[in-house]
Parts: structure tokens; sequence; C-alpha cells
């Protein structure tokens, strides 16, 4: 046990050169991101990507029931603190949550162990605007080495919970900086219309240029979005900064799902929950269900399944498995935690497939992957490479 | 043996006469890197001229005794008169930590009497910049300020992170670590947990104790490591990521939150000796390495042209059991056993 961390640390030291030794592996069935795959399959994996081709002899096979791409948490919690956000401050959209990760924390050998290769982590939505989220690999190596993007989007908190601790002045002086705006929903709405008309007259600095990324289209805006109202807002914002957002914990965007389709990137679901747990769950988003993936699937909404903050970062199958079984066809179910969020993140090529090119991030099980009883029996990481 | 033959002191010359004569100690000796069974040090005014084989020139000679460089403590609580932190504001580069060295008569007395020749000032780190830090070192009869501003005391710990004050966050927190001016000196940071580790590795040298093995990754095999707690309360179990960083990385110490100050450097070299780790690479870490690490190749040597910062001990300073029989700080003698 004590051994281990230093075997790592002496790896580290040697710089050891990648192993160049080819891997096959083999299965009975698999999902290639879109599809599921019958009859043997066999993938082969040289320098921590999918190649094609025959392997060089002295392979090593590695045999398994069932094989798929590596699943992708596009909204997790993994090694974030509590409260993900600049707390003193409603507009920080140069905060990094990359910078505020503990890197080698249990949750991602959590992730590693159900399958989960690669997870978004974002910043809360305690700030109007929180700030950068950042795509990381889960595999057991330096952070540095396992960040994929560091800013994937820009997250920004509609609700109350940008209001949460506010307060205002009444009958003393104002101590503290939470004696600011917001105090409710419209006030952060309000902040978050006034920062962006601030960077979109030019205004000086890193962080009005960071918002004019957003408007630009080239840095995706995620809104924080958990009731229908503030789905609707999330639509309007975006509409008035001409893109096309992408929902996170959007539990009642089930009750708009026609409206929603033309307009939004995509909906991010997650965390699933029967009974609010927290005070947040207990005033926002109260219509969660766990039919809502097949509701917005059917509207032809883009859904990629999430765990969410705060929740078990190794439950993402287990997400899948619910909404399969709540009407979500199983095809679309497994795309939610694989094709569909690499797409989102616009790593389609690289991250949530089995094709030639692909980092052989792979997950084997036992069995089934929707099942349940079935098992991972090994998370291969492609490339930062570890097993 | 009795105590008085231990101490009978063979001085072959010297006998007062001239002050501005050169010292030669010969002794069992550590240069900083290896123990040495016959040494001779030469010092002339602050610094030594000549460290080697003996000569067989006029020696001090005490029987029983070694010679090590003077200990460096680099993250030391002493002398610091009220309270250490102006809470007003997160980064406070206006502030100097020397500007408040005054330490109490008891207090510089033990400290000559340590075998610490350099001790590293710093804070708790409750904000992210407290002030400047400042190394202190003896002086005949006192303390002295050594170099006035060296290095910030700076904090990416937990602790440092207020919501009313900001900055209330990691991020938050490294951002303006990066902005505040620097001043001279490294800078060491100070860390809590993983992810603060890793961004006091990327600013300066992480100032604190892993608190697990599978965070050393971070630190990859470049940096170095002043490790830093209250050497009294740390159990062994907490002291383990030290021990397997201290097989293979480069690290210093601090007496930091032990409540004996300067002295609680030795408690902490002796609990990693008990806990595997080679004497010899201790006693480097409170030498030769710290004194590299503080960017100041001049101490913790004993080599030509380094300071004349030694100390004659009676045993290997690791263990407790050992104790400092004269201490020379820059040629000065500091301490005398009683």
């Amino acid at each position: 046990m004590r051994r281990e961390p230093f075997v790592l640390l002496a790896a580290l030291l040697l710089a050891r050169p990648a192993p160049a030794r080819d891997l096959v592996v083999t299965a009975d069935a698999g999902f290639d991101g879109r599809a599921f795959l019958a009859g043997p399959v066999r993938l082969l994996v040289r320098d921590g990507r999918i190649a094609s081709g025959e392997p060089a002899a002295g392979a090593e096979v590695i045999r398994a029931a069932f094989v798929m791409p590596g699943l992708v948490d596009l909204h997790s919690g993994a090694g974030l603190p509590r409260l993900a956000n600049e707390e003193s401050a409603e507009i920080t959209p140069s905060w990094r949550v990359v910078d505020a990760v503990d890197p080698q924390s249990d949750d991602f050998e959590r992730a590693r162990a159900a399958g989960v290769t690669t997870v978004v982590v974002a910043p809360g939505a305690r700030s109007v605007v929180g700030g950068l989220a950042a795509a990381l690999k889960t595999a057991r190596a330096p952070l540095s080495d396992r960040v994929i993007d560091d800013d994937v989007a820009l997250v920004i908190g509609l609700g109350f919970e940008p209001a949460l601790g506010n307060r205002t002045p009444r009958f003393q002086q104002p101590q503290g900086v939470h004696y600011r705006r917001p105090g409710n929903r419209m006030g952060a709405v309000a902040e978050l219309r006034r920062a962006l008309s601030s960077a979109r007259e030019g205004a000086a600095g890193d962080e009005a240029a960071t918002l004019r990324r957003v408007m630009a289209g080239t840095l995706p805006a995620w809104f924080v979005a958990r009731t229908e109202t503030d789905a609707r807002t999330a639509m309007r914002i975006a509409g008035e900064m001409g893109v096309r957002p992408v929902l996170l914990e959007a539990h009642e965007a089930h009750r708009l799902a026609k409206d929603l389709a033309p307009r939004v990137a995509a909906v991010v679901l997650g965390p699933e929950y029967e009974q609010p747990r927290t005070f947040m769950e207990a005033v926002e988003g109260r219509d969660a269900r766990p039919a809502a993936a097949a509701i917005l699937h059917e509207a032809g909404v883009v859904v990629a399944i999430a765990t969410g903050p705060g929740e078990d970062p190794g439950s993402l199958r287990d997400r899948a498995i619910l909404a399969a079984r709540h009407g979500l066809s199983r095809e679309a179910a497994l795309a939610a935690v694989t094709s569909v969020p690499a797409a989102i993140l616009g790593l389609g090529p690289r991250l949530g497939t089995l094709s030639a090119g692909a980092d052989a991030d792979l997950v084997l099980l036992d069995g089934d992957p929707l099942s349940p009883a079935t098992r991972v029996v090994s998370t291969l990481a492609g490339r930062p490479e570890s097993r | 043996m009795t105590r008085a033959a231990i101490l009978a002191i063979v001085v072959v010359a010297l006998a007062g006469s001239a002050a501005a004569a050169p010292l030669v100690i010969r002794a069992r000796a550590f240069d900083g890197t290896a123990w040495h069974e016959r040494f001779e040090v030469e010092i002339d005014g602050d610094r030594i001229v000549r460290a080697g084989e003996p000569t067989g020139a006029p020696a001090l000679e005490i029987a029983g005794a070694s010679l090590v460089p003077g200990l460096i403590d680099c993250d030391a609580r002493l002398g610091l008169a009220g309270p250490e932190e102006e809470l007003e504001e997160a980064v406070a580069t206006d502030l100097q930590l020397a500007d408040m060295f005054a330490p109490r008569a008891s207090e510089s007395a033990a400290f000559r009497a340590s075998g610490v020749t350099a001790a590293w000032l710093d804070t708790p780190g409750g904000t992210v910049v407290a002030g400047h830090a400042a190394i202190v070192a003896p002086s005949p009869g006192g303390a002295r300020v050594d170099r006035a501003s060296w290095g910030l005391a700076a904090s990416l710990a937990s602790w440092a992170r207020d919501p009313d004050r900001a900055p209330a966050s990691l991020p938050g927190q490294a951002a303006a670590l990066e902005r505040a001016p620097k001043g001279d000196g490294p800078l060491r940071v100070r860390f809590d947990d993983g992810g603060s580790l890793r961004q006091a590795a990327r600013l300066g040298v992480p100032l604190g104790l892993p608190q697990r093995e599978a965070d050393l990754v971070e630190l990859g095999s470049a940096h170095a490591l002043v490790a830093t707690a209250d050497w009294t309360r740390a159990s062994d179990e907490t002291l383990q990521p030290l021990v397997a960083w201290a097989r293979a990385g480069r690290f210093a110490l601090g007496s930091g939150e032990t409540p004996m100050g300067p002295r609680g450097l030795r408690l902490a070299a002796h609990r990693l000796a008990g806990l595997g780790v080679d004497p010899a690479v201790v006693l480097r870490s409170m030498t030769l390495d710290a004194a590299d690490l503080m960017g100041d190749p001049a101490r913790g040597r004993l080599a030509a042209g380094a300071r004349a910062d030694v100390v004659l001990w009676l045993g290997d300073p690791v263990s407790l059991a050992s104790r400092p029989l004269r201490a020379w700080v820059s040629g000065d003698e500091v301490y005398r056993a009683p």
C-alpha cells in the first residue's frame, strides 16, 4: 500500500519512456458510441490510441465480455470543493475551475473504477458568471498531463443561487463584500446583462475579453438553469448574446422540450433525485423526473447525462441505466454518456468513440452495460496511459 | 567518560591573544552532504577560508565533538511581537515581518542554544500575502535580522480564504499571488491539500506537510518542498507522505507551529530519522538543501568561501540525545555550552 506511490514517484523521476507495446482488446460484444456492435469486437491499441491494422508480434491481449468507450461525465464535482466559486464577486469570467481541483482526489479513482475516463468540472452557480469549466482525464497521472482543455465553456449561474448569501443594507452600514446585487432572480440576470453590455462596449481587461469570446461564439456558454423559468431565461439571454446555450442541471427542461429543441445546443441532466436533498433542490427544479432524458430526446433535444456536482462521480452509468429504464432507448442512453458529451465538447473524434485515431479510453465490462448487475472489469486510459 | 573529560578543551594555540587571528577547528565533520572522520575548517572573519583534510596547524579540538554547518529553519515563528497578520487585506506586500522582530531575552537565548544559525520567519498563513518574510540569526548575546526582506509570507492554504475579504477560492488566491510584486528571494507558498500543493509548486516552493502520498506526483522531480508542521503533534501516520518524498525528492524543514520554536527543527529531524529516513539526508535537508532552497548557497556547508555559520555538537544533531557545544554565526561565537 505504501510502496505504490513511491513506485509512481520513481517512475516519474526516471521519466520512463511510454511502452510501445501493442495491446489488443477482444470482446464478445460492444458499443461504439452510437450503436451496439454484435459479434466479436477486436480493437488494436497503439501509443494510447485506437489504431487500425494488425498488431505487432508480442502484443498483449485482453479479453472481456463487453467493451465500450470510456464514459464522459459532462458535469462532475470530482476533486472540487463543496463551493466551487470565487464567492467574493459575482462576475468572474476568468476564474479557472481547473486551478481549484484537488488533482489526486479519491473522486477520480472512484470515477475510474466506474468506467469514467473524462470528466468536465465546472464552477458552481454561486456567482452569476462563475468562470471557465475544464475537461480532464481521470487517469492516474499528474494533472498537467490530464487536462484536455482548461476553458471548455463559460459557466453562468441563473436562478436564486447567485443571490444566496448576499444581503442588502437596511439598518447597518455594509461590512464585507456580500452587500451587493443580486438579491434575487432578476438581479442575477441584470448583473449578467450589465457585464455583457460593458464587454460589448469594449471594456478593458481579461474578464471582458472572456465575455467577448462567448459573444463571438468561440467559447460556449453553459447556463445552470434548474427551473423552467431559468431555462426560458437562458434561451432569452443566449438569444441576446447570439449563441446557442448548453443548459446544466436542467431539471425542468422536460416541461419545455419542444421549445428547447431548435434553440439550445444541448441539455445536460443531473443530478437525478426523487426527493430534494439540499436547500437549492428544495427551492429550484423540484420537477426533476427520471423520464426527462426520454422526453427531451423524443423532442429532438441533444441530451447528455451527467452526475452533477456534489454527487458520487462513480454513479454515471447508474444514471444512464435509470434513463433507459424510464423510456430512453438503449443506444441513446449509452450515447448520452459517451459520444453525445464528447460531441458537445467538440472532441467527437477523440472521445466517446471506438473509431481509429480516438484516445484508447476503454471500459471493459462483464456483461450488458445497462444492467445494474454488470460490473466494470477494468478501465483503460489511453492518453495519459494508465491501467 | 565524564562530562569534564569530554569537555576538556585542547587549545593548542589561540590563548586569547589575537582576536583577528584565523580560527581553525578540527573535528569529525558533516560538510553538507557527508560525514568525514577527520576534517578541518579555517575561519577568517565571517567566512570559511579553508575546509578539508587536517593540515596539522594549531587548531581547536574538542574530544568527541562533531562540526556541522549551522542548521537552517525554513519556517520559523520567532520573536514576532503581536499578531502576525494584518487581516484587513489579503495581499499586503508593503509589510515586512522584520519590522516586528523583537524577541524576548529568553527566546533569543534559546535560539542561540538551538544549533540553528538562520531562521526564515513566516506566519501561519492566514492571508494570501502577510508581508515580506525575513531571515534572522543569533548574534553574540542576542538575535538580529540578517535579511529584512527575503521571499514573501505567502499562503494558498484553505484558511487564507475568506469570502468577506476576497479572494475566497484557490484560483482567486493563486491569481492574487501571481499578481503580487515578489521582491527578493525565492517564493515559498504555504499549502494544505492536493490542489493548493499543485498551485504552490507551480508558483514557488511548497511549504507545508503533504497530506497524501498520491499528491506528490504533482510535485514532479525538479521540485523541493519545505516540510513544516507542529512536530510535537503530527502523528507518524501523517508524516508518511513526507517520508515517501524524502526517499527521492529534495526537502528542507521548518519548525512551523512547534511550540518550542526553532529548537523544534531537531524534533522534526529526529522523527524523520525514526521513520526510516537516512540521518545524513535529514541533516543535509537542514543544512545544504535548506540553503540552496533558500537561495543562499553560501550557507549550510563547510566549504571555502561559505559563511562561517558552524556549530560544534556533542553527538549527531539528528538525534535528540545530542546537544550543541559551541556555535559561530558569521565567525562570531554566539553560544558556548555552560
